[in-house]
């Protein structure tokens, strides 16, 4: 808590304590706490966001309802929806900036990027802006991954990407391959889809010690060629899924590494520790 | 160049400062909140134009959109707040040219036009005036 008293913040803002506290009464912002005396103080956060939404706006409760949808300083996840809406790539850039100044390229993946594009899917009749904002996410990570360190682990991770349309769902396969990459681990990121030889191809050039099924549009029958595919090259290593990408309700024998990079990378290294098990492995089917 | 400085220097002039809400026009009020009321915006528009203190008034984007309605539209609408976010059409009704001209408006153009409208709800017909306001940059229609 900053704690700045009703007459400084009504200066602040333009308008006098009285209009402040009837603020207070009416819409319930901006909500001071209380010194131990009894009086107002006020989080300059909270000040500030409000006086941007009151030059922005034409009326109080708009200006109030926008600084409270927005938050609080670079970490709202709606500010960067504020600048997709805008189709104001500077200002996302700028914002994404801001978040990696207090935080990892991770959580500001997880707790900035994804979030808002999740936002702008959400809404209808913003189908221009959220793509918009999935291209420009695209860029962003793709931009991220080229300044990754290069891999420092013996591991290999062969992503199988499900997904069939620009969207919230294929940039966090995306974030996934990120986090990977930057964990160190020797990554692959293909389609789910591919040709049973050209899977061949990439088990032998990677030799991963993971497979793991991402996205969501997998089929069945996708999964069952591609499992086929890989045991077929002698591999014996273990499938994962990523956020219910299985395309099974209830219950299956694929474990999961979770839902984001962060518990992914966690699981992964908890995998690590384990002695080795082939999950939805069986006996190599070379062909003689 | 002395014409364009001397016509800049009488819009300012020109220029009334009204709020919001209470639509009570101030001619210096660096402030942006109104201090009247402290329940509107103070924005700026042609003194000529300007409306009453308790007029019926309309803040329209260039979308289209209601974002301002006086505490007055509260009679003839229904809850102010309930007005604001709303399509225009939802809200009025006028003939064909009252999209165009409230359009044009709130891109700034300076012509004042004037339009018969009804509200959509009770079709109680009313004379709009249209004019161009700011900032943020949007269409005035004051109803009498």
């Amino acid at each position: 808590m900053s704690g700045i008293r009703t007459n400084a913040a009504a200066e602040l803002l333009g308008v006098s304590p009285n209009t402040l506290r009837s603020w207070e009464r009416r819409f319930g912002y901006p909500t001071p706490g209380r010194s131990p005396g009894g009086h107002r103080q006020y989080e300059l956060a909270e000040l500030e966001a409000l006086r941007r939404a009151l030059l922005e706006t034409h009326n109080i409760s708009s200006a109030i309802q926008v600084a409270q949808q927005r938050g609080e300083g670079p970490g709202s996840a709606n500010r960067l929806l504020e600048a997709f809406d805008r189709f104001d790539d500077d200002c996302a850039d700028r914002f994404m900036e801001e978040s990696l100044a207090l935080r990892s390229i991770e959580r500001s993946v997880e707790e900035l990027l994804l979030p808002a594009i999740e936002l702008a899917e959400e809404r209808d009749g913003r189908e221009a802006e959220c793509e918009f904002a999935c291209r420009w996410a695209t860029g962003w990570l793709h931009a991220a991954r080229r300044v990754a360190p290069p891999a420092s682990r013996e591991e290999g991770v062969l992503l199988f990407d499900a997904s069939t349309k620009l969207g919230s769902e294929m940039l966090h396969v995306q974030a996934l391959e990120l986090a990977l990459r930057r964990a160190g681990y020797r990554v692959l990121l293909l389609s789910v889809a591919l040709a049973q030889e050209r899977v061949s191809r990439a088990m032998r050039a990677l030799d991963p010690s993971i497979l793991v099924l991402c996205g969501s549009g997998a089929t069945l029958d996708s999964v069952g060629r591609l499992v086929y595919s890989v045991r077929q090259t002698g591999s014996q290593a273990p499938l994962r899924e990523y956020r219910g990408s299985m395309p099974v309700s209830g219950m299956h024998k694929v474990p999961s590494l979770g839902d984001s990079p962060t518990e992914a990378l966690r699981r992964l290294r908890d995998l690590r520790e384990q002695p080795s098990r082939s999950i939805g492995a069986r006996a190599p089917l070379r062909a003689s | 160049m002395t014409r364009l400085i001397t016509q800049g220097r009488d819009q300012r002039q020109d220029a009334a400062r009204f709020c919001t809400h209470c639509g009570v026009v101030t001619d210096d009020a660096p402030q942006r909140v109104c201090e009247s009321c402290g329940l509107g915006v103070v924005l700026h528009c042609a003194r000529d134009a300007a409306p009453r203190p308790g007029a019926s008034f309309l803040i329209v984007t260039t979308d289209l959109r209601v974002t301002g309605a006086s505490a007055a539209c509260g009679e003839m609408f229904g809850e102010t707040f309930e007005l604001v976010g709303s399509p225009l059409v939802d809200v009025l009704h006028g003939d064909g040219a009252l999209p165009r001209q409230v359009a044009r408006a709130a891109m700034g153009s300076r012509k004042v036009a004037t339009v018969w409208v009804r509200t959509a709800q009770h079709g109680r017909p009313f004379r709009g005036r249209i004019v161009a306001c700011g900032d943020p940059p949007a269409a005035l229609i004051v109803l009498s």
